[in-house]
Formats: structure tokens, sequence, C-alpha cells
């Protein structure tokens, strides 16, 4: 009998399934379907999953992805998005031509008059007000290589530390809690511990939809063994609680009462270890302004006289009853702990990181297989590309801090720049830096790769101050592949090379390292942001404010710029010196630390036997036995358990604006939609944006299901349609964050306000008020 | 852009499933228009097929009837296969 093409097809899709699943049932149905594509090993450029992906190109145009099943930890499996990508990259409105703003308006202009206008403002600038009238705003979306060289420019070259990028949005408090409480950033967990879990504590995490393929290994460790069970802690129901246990849900902004009283739950029934706490941990409390140590029994007796569940459940509205189970649960373990923006975007965004760190600590649920705490990343190299290099305000690459001189020295020693080039005092923070700017004292930015104009709170604000006509407005210039509601602002637009068609590395949220090569020409008029900057970085030199050869004399390609990268990581807790270009063209990406070549990457940090550290370098310590935990890059090499008020969010909710408003994701979409609203199919899954609003108060306020409401806070409002749901609690309301037409772009609401250790702002909470349409 | 052309989207799937549910699920999710299902190694895994007219309306399947079916935990979509006019692939 002939096959028909609807068969192949059929025999194809299923095909992809059998493979992605790794079933051989199913195999004797599959025809095989002639396959005319080359395929190419890449990473997916979406969230930090970090998914293995296969590329499929034909005649130099990439047209069809799929699952990479060779991938360690993602094995074939990707998500919708993901699957679109081919149609993203080569949508129609990718910018192919520099643009410059003549009498208001962009309009075409050949490279060199952009990159002649570009070098010229910054070199003006930095002349006549000094390096720090300049800033950088990055992106977790720039390759490794490329932030890296960025950071290198302005913090070594120009030799200002106004270095940022949108990870402060969404990872900072993240940051903020590792650094705090074990003294460096980065999970010492991996995803080999879902495989290892028992318990798994998904907090501020909708990971259904956010990570889906790290959903699906939930699911199916829980499906292997039936007595996995699964905590979830959000004041919103999202779609993993339909396979939750226990479901915690706090007045927003008040969780940290519960996450204290769990505590207080497992020391009162003495199911903390005892061993571990002695052995590995201190105490500490802010008095004065300064972290002051508490002995184990003064924590105990703080959590009794603050967080009994009964106070907790006055506080948050969550049942002492359901603390009681979640602390006796997450006790038994094994525990991975899951979470994300519902966290870290927060005033209280490190505290209440550092507390979820102390249920780890003090339960001894941490450094064994399947007990870890970890966080989650949204950007595809918001871990590798920013934070690892420091390419933010206060740090430096592969943990090193701008406040400390011993740092400054090795980094200057590095880069080739005279001693004293690297400020001792950390530049201006994302929204000081768009604050400074709205006061013209940054006088020239570069935003590279992301969309300041769309995704900052309060954007109102800090979109005038990019595009606001006035004297003396300082000069924007942004790279992008497509036109945002960023590039609509800029003196300078300029066409980028994205994704497939460089070679890069990303850095995933589990400290693997992965090279996406280059599979496809990049349109004609594009450039890579690395080239960009090695023509910025030689334009300034020749304009003379950066020094001669500091970067056109030692980098042409990524590659070497990976060299100076693996030695500077050298002597540091995050050694990846044996992660070479040549294996990562290999192999599918490896988790640092990595010292040698032969090195097989590191599954669990602080773990004797497993992370190399502690057997050479400075770190090492040779008197420890297999399996001991130590946390080397911590004072005292003890982790700090944190006695963290458990204050409330900035403007909670009051009678002139009743609700809170949190903001977030949907599946189909990421971000600002800059990408995935290319793609017709997934803009179709929701063609427009809305408002979960809880029935009881749609009720109230007379509101109709798919009729629009204005939601108005203190700084701005935004009209959208409703939904009707259960899924926020009465008195809250949820709005995804990707739309970007003005009645639906929700950071016209959100507030500014921004935790005060991390400067992360909080997205999550803020008063609004609801009025019919 | 022609109007006239038939267009098939194929979108291959998997969904996880309530341990033991496996038979009855299948039985839901194949009076889903559209939906196949086949088996696969792993009894709390299914396979699926969604034939549509283009990759949206499959989308819209795997994400309402296919997710909303008692007894499915997750699903996740593989691939998507498009038969289109190569005009209208080359106007995308």
């Amino acid at each position: 009998m002939e096959n028909t093409r609807r068969d192949f097809m059929k025999a194809a899709a299923m095909a992809a399934v059998v493979t992605a699943t790794s079933s051989q049932k199913a195999m004797g149905k599959v025809f095989e379907a002639p396959s005319p594509l080359k395929w190419h090993k890449s990473v997916c450029r979406f969230c930090g999953t970090g998914c293995g992906v296969m590329l499929g190109v034909r005649d130099d145009r990439l047209v069809a992805l799929r699952g990479d099943v060779e991938h360690p930890t993602t094995k074939g499996l990707v998500c919708a998005k993901s699957l679109f990508l081919p149609k993203i990259v080569h949508a129609k409105d990718r910018l192919k031509t520099p643009m410059i703003r003549k009498n208001g308006t962009l309009v075409p202009a050949t490279w060199d008059e952009a990159m002649t206008l570009v070098a010229e403002k910054f070199a003006s600038a930095i002349k006549k007000h000094g390096p720090d009238s300049v800033a950088y705003y990055g992106s977790g979306q720039a390759m490794s290589e490329e932030s890296y060289l960025a950071n290198r420019l302005f913090k070594g070259g120009i030799g200002t530390n106004n270095v940022e990028g949108n990870p402060r949005l969404c990872m900072a408090s993240a940051v903020g809690g590792y650094v705090s409480t074990f003294g460096k950033d980065e999970p010492m967990g991996s995803y080999d511990d879902i495989e290892h879990a028992k318990v798994f504590f998904l907090v501020g995490s909708n990971t259904a939809e956010c990570h889906p393929v790290i959903y699906d290994q939930i699911l199916a460790r829980k499906q292997q063994n039936r007595d996995v069970l699964i905590i979830t802690l959000d004041p919103r129901k999202s779609p993993i609680d339909t396979i939750a246990d226990v479901h915690l849900d706090p007045v927003p902004g008040y969780d940290l009462a519960v996450l204290h009283a769990m505590a207080y739950c497992m020391i009162r029934d003495k199911k903390h270890d005892k061993a571990f706490i002695e052995k590995n941990v201190q105490f500490k409390i802010v008095k004065d302004k300064k972290p002051t140590n508490v002995t184990f029994d003064e924590y105990f007796e703080w959590l009794s006289k603050n967080y009994t569940p009964r106070q907790a459940e006055l506080q948050t509205g969550v049942s002492q009853a359901k603390i009681e189970e979640a602390a006796k649960i997450f006790a038994v373990g094994p525990t991975t702990s899951f979470w994300t923006m519902g966290l870290n975007q927060r005033t209280r965004g490190v505290w209440v990181n550092n507390l979820m760190h102390n249920l780890h600590l003090i339960s001894g649920q941490i450094g064994k297989p399947g007990a870890t705490p970890f966080s989650l990343t949204g950007q595809p190299n918001a871990c590798g590309g920013v934070r690892d290099t420091g390419s933010l305000c206060h740090i430096l690459p592969y943990g090193r801090a701008i406040k400390k001189a011993k740092h400054r020295e090795e980094m200057e020693k590095i880069w080739g720049c005279k001693p004293g080039t690297i400020k001792p005092k950390p530049g201006l923070h994302t929204i000081a830096m768009f604050q400074a700017l709205a006061r013209d004292e940054v006088q020239a930015m570069l935003i590279l790769t992301t969309n300041p104009g769309h995704s900052l709170p309060n954007v109102s604000v800090y979109r005038d101050a990019m595009g606001k006509p006035r004297p003396n407005k300082p000069f924007i210039c942004v790279i992008d592949g497509y036109p945002t509601r960023t590039t609509e602002l800029a003196d300078v637009v300029l066409p980028a090379a994205i994704w497939s068609e460089k070679t890069g590395v990303f850095g995933m949220s589990e400290r693997r390292y992965q090279l996406h090569p280059q599979v496809i020409p990049a349109p004609a008029g594009t450039v890579s942001d690395f080239d960009f900057l090695l023509d910025f970085a030689g334009r300034l030199e020749a304009h003379g404010v950066v020094p001669k050869g500091y970067v056109s004399s030692k980098f042409k390609t990524t590659d070497d710029v990976w060299e100076e990268m693996m030695l500077a990581s050298k002597d540091t807790a995050y050694d990846f010196r044996g992660i070479t270009r040549e294996r990562l063209r290999k192999e599918r990406g490896v988790r640092w630390p990595a010292p040698t070549v032969g090195h097989p990457g590191t599954a669990r940090r602080f773990v004797k036997g497993e992370d190399p550290c502690l057997d050479a370098g400075p770190y090492a310590d040779l008197t420890l036995k297999p399996g001991e935990t130590k946390f080397y890059a911590a004072p005292n090499h003890r982790a700090t358990v944190w006695l963290r008020p458990a204050l409330g969010p900035a403007e909670p909710a009051d009678a002139d604006y009743p609700f809170v408003l949190t903001t977030g994701r949907v599946l189909e979409h990421w971000h600002t939609g800059t990408m995935t609203m290319k793609a017709r199919e997934l803009r179709r899954a929701y063609p427009t944006c809305f408002v979960e609003v809880h029935p009881d108060d749609a009720k109230k306020l007379g509101i109709r299901d798919g009729k629009k409401i204005k939601i108005t806070s203190r700084r701005g409002e935004a009209t959208v349609k409703v939904r009707i749901t259960q899924a926020p609690q009465p008195g809250m309301i949820f709005v995804p964050m990707h739309w970007e037409d003005v009645p639906s772009l929700i950071n016209l609401v959100t507030i500014d306000a921004f935790d005060p250790g991390s400067k992360q702002p909080e997205f999550k909470m803020c008063a609004v008020k609801l009025e019919k349409a | 852009m022609r109007q006239d052309i038939e267009t098939l989207a194929v979108v291959g799937a998997f969904a996880r499933i309530e341990p033991g549910a496996s038979v009855k699920v299948r039985q839901r999710l194949n009076q889903i228009p559209g939906v196949e299902t086949f088996d696969l190694d792993d009894q709390d895994r299914v396979g699926i097929l969604i034939e549509t007219k283009d990759a949206a309306g499959a989308e819209e399947i795997l994400e309402g009837p296919i997710k909303a079916t008692p007894g499915v935990w997750g699903a996740w979509p593989v691939s998507v296969e498009l038969e289109e006019d190569p005009d209208r692939i080359a106007e995308a």
C-alpha cells in the first residue's frame, strides 16, 4: 500500500515522540521519514533550563528544531516555545539596517555612520564628564563572551563600574541569598537531584509554565515513586497545584513567616540535623545594622517568640496544620527546593532566599543526592553570562567583588590594565542607573539585547528617561535582533545577529556551560553583539578613552575571549579551565567546577569526592572524608542561617488601592514577547493580555468574564480583559507581562521599589484598584 | 497569499498520566477530535498525535482539552510537522 504524505507526516511526528521519550515500543509503527536536513546540536534560546536541541538546517535556513535526546539532563524534551524558534529566527521584522535618529525620526544609515556616531557620543561624554557618565545595560541573553567583553571594556578599559544587565530584574535576590548564606553565588546542586528527591518544595515558581521541562522531570519522579511528595508555596494557584500534596497559600508578600514557622516545627520536633549544624552552620542576626552571631538556642528562642505556626497563621493566613505538615514532610526528604521570581522579585528577596537556605541547613537536606536548595533561572545565560562573568555593577568575574582590593588587582592583571583602573566603588545598579539617566547624569548608555522600555517596573518614568526629547538628553544606543519598545526610544539602533547565527556559550541554571554554534549565516546587514563590541572598543581606543590595544590587540573571535575567561576562573570556586572550546564542541556542556580537561564536571558542590575544589587549589582540604560537606567559600567555612524579620511588601493593599497585583508569565510566551509573539501559533494561544480575578472579587465588582477592566496603581494604569478564575486568592490579581501595547503594558502599573540588598525590584507585589473599563 | 490551499499540521506530543490510569485516560484522549494515542515503553506516558489544519489549532487542543483530561498530569509537544504551500512558508 502506498504511503501518503499525511502518513509520512504522522510517522515523522511519532518518530520524534518515540525518540524524545526513548521509547522503543512504538518503533515498529514508525516509517523512516526522509530527512534532507543537516542537523546540529545546540541549546535552546529561551529560559535557563538549558534544553539541548537539534537544529535542522536546509539551504542556509533554520527549518526545524527537535529536542536533543543525547542531552544528559533534558534528554530530548523541549517546550512549545522552543519548537517555534526556526520561525522566530526568520521573522519578517528582523532588524537588518542600522538606524540613526534625525529630527526625531529613526532613519537608515550605514554601519560606519552609526558606529562613528556611537563612538563619538561615548568618547565625548567620557572626556567632558568622566567615565561614570557612560553606562552599559546588558542581558542574560547575550553570550558569555559578549557579556565578559562588555564588562572588561567598561570596567577595565573605560574605568566605570556602571555595568548592569537585566538579571538584576530576575535573579539578583538569588545571588544575594547564595552569597550571604554560602559565600559564593550559584546553586550547589544540579538537575541530577530531581532523580533522587522524595520531596519537592516548589516556592514562588509556576514550574509547569515557566520551566516545563523541569516540571516534566518532577512529574516523572512522582510517577516512578508513589512516595514522592510535592509541597507548593504560592499565593496564586498555578498549574503545579494539580499535583501538589500540600499547597501553602499565604497572603501575598508574607511568606517569610511560613518559612520561619516550618523551621520552628522542625527544631521543636527534633527533626533538625544537630551534627550537620554543629559542623557546618553559624547563626546571625542584624543588630544596629551589623551582622551579629547568635547561638542555635538563641535562634530557636527567636523563632519560638515570633514564628510559631499559630503566629504564622495569624500573619499569613496559612493554617497551622498545613505548616506543620509541610515541615514534617520537608524534614524527611531528601528534599529539593526550586524557586524563581515569586521569591526573587521582592523587596525582601534576599531575606526570603536566606530562609529557603535556612530550612535546608537546619534539616541537613543539603549536599546529599536529592537534597538541595535551587533557584531556577529565567534566561538562557543569566547565570553563565552575567552572574559568573561579574557583569553587574558590584562584582567582577568568577566570584570576585568590586569592593575587594585583591580581587580588583587580580582582574587588572588578567585584563592587562594599569593598577587602580577598576574603581573600588560599585557602579549604579539598574534602577539607580535609569534614574541617573532621567537626571541626565548618565550621558551615554549602551543597551544590548534587552528591552528595558517594556521590562522595567514603573516603566513610564524610565521610558521618558530614555526617549523624552530635552536639552542635553542622554544618548541611547540599542543593539537588538528585533524592533522593541526600547529600540523606538533609541538614538541609534543597531541590527544584531542572534543565537544560531553566531557562536558562543550559554551557562544555564545548573552551572552547565554549553556551546551554541553558528549554524546559519547571519542576515545581511546584521552583526553579532561580539563583533559590535570589538568595533566599538577599537573606536574608543582611537578616541583615546580606552588604552590603545586594550581590546583590539587581544581578541578576534569568541574562542579568544573564552581562553581568557578560563584563565580568570583559576583559583576561584568556579574553576573551569577544563571546559575547553574543543570539549564544548564535542560534549553536551559541562558543569563547573571542572579544573582539568579530564574532569567530568561537578553535580554537587561543597561535597568531598564530588567538588574538585576540595581536592586541589586554594580551597583544598585533604582531611575530609568522601561525602562530607564543607562550605569552603563562606567565612569560617560555615554557611549562615539568618534571623530575618518577616516583613511585608513595600506597598501593601490599602483602602484606596485594595488589590494586590502580581505579574508573571504564561507557557507560550517569554518575557517581553519580542520573540514568541513572532510565531502565529504562540500568539494565537494568548491573542491578548488578560487579568485573572477571583470569582468572589468579580462578583463584588460586578465584573464579567471577557470584559475589560482598568487596573490603576499610584504610578499608572492598564486595561485588559478579565479572566475569572480560582487561581489568585481573593484580593489578588495576576497579569502576565508579555504584551507591549499600551493598554496591556502592565509595567506602567508595577512599582520600582527594590530590595535594599540585591537592588531587585518588587514586580510581584503592588497595590491597585479595579474599575470597569 | 493563496487562500484555496488545503493545509495540514501534525503535532507529536506525549502526556504524563496518573499511574494506573492509562486505559481510561487513553480512551478519553482518543475521543478528542483530531487526537490519536499510541503506546510508549513507559506505562505512565502516552504518545499523542494531533492532526489539525494548522499548528495553532494543534496547540489549542494540546493546551485545552488534552491538558484538561482527567488523569493527565502534563503534556508536552515534541515536534510540529507542517504541510503548507511553499509560498506561504516563504512568506512566514
